[in-house]
């Protein structure tokens, strides 16, 4: 009888597989977001009303 | 810096993962290579040349994907012409993810899965490069500061992620038992 301790090399990559699915958004965010983003942040822009902390 | 700015911790998140997979497969190919297809200590090293090609590749072709993004009118603006490349490699990644962690098995031949390292090589590449230089061409006085995230992050999860994965894929004997 074979103790299971794991999920073998498969599903182990398909989880980092799923994981980096979620990640795909992340370039495409920055090309529609990237100006809102740059315009909110207080490194960037001294007139964005937060500060640095 | 890391909580406040959404560019800087989603670069870093990302960048973590690709590194975190690199140390996995750094983990994954002895265990594929050495009992699935019985190769020898030193020919467990040959496998990764298809990592390694990939990432040559990656590196070259990013200069050429760059420059020809950054003549498309979508893509006009330098920062968003860095993303083009990224945004290829995003969907390269997983699927070479999937590639190898289904075709490591004794019925298939060993180089099918030494060729997703190729994928998998120039997307990780594509996605480290063109994420790096959006992040030091977005903050330039305070880039310093976004590549020290960048690097804690990228080398904490580095250092994790094989630990789980011994976890994870430490089933070998199953593998050979009851799946397959």
């Amino acid at each position: 009888m074979v103790v299971i301790d794991g999920i073998g090399i498969g599903w182990s990559m398909s989880i980092m597989g799923f994981v980096a699915i979620l990640m795909i958004p992340i370039p495409f965010l920055f090309y529609h977001f990237g100006d809102a983003l740059r315009t909110r942040s207080p490194y960037l822009n001294p007139n964005s009303g937060r500060s640095v902390v | 810096m890391m909580f406040t700015e959404p560019i800087v911790f989603l670069i870093a998140l990302y960048a973590a993962l690709v590194y975190g997979l690199l140390f996995i497969f750094f983990l994954a190919y002895p265990l594929v290579f050495g009992p699935i297809y019985g190769f020898s200590v030193g020919s467990r090293g040959l496998a990764f040349i298809g990592i390694g090609l990939g990432t040559i590749t990656g590196n070259i072709s990013f200069v050429y994907l760059f420059k020809f993004f950054s003549l498309k009118p979508a893509f006009k603006d330098i920062q968003n012409a860095l993303l083009g490349p990224v945004m290829i490699a995003v969907f390269v990644l997983p699927s070479s993810l999937f590639w190898f962690g289904w075709t490591a098995r004794p019925s298939i031949h060993w180089i099918v899965p030494i060729l997703a390292g190729f994928p998998f090589g120039v997307s990780i590449m594509l996605i480290v490069n063109g994420l790096a230089v959006y992040l030091g061409s977005t903050y330039q006085q305070y880039a310093a500061s976004a590549f020290a995230v960048n690097s804690w992050m990228r080398y904490t999860f580095a250092a994790a992620f094989p630990l789980f994965a011994n976890q994870s894929m430490g089933s070998l004997t199953l593998f050979f038992g009851d799946r397959d």
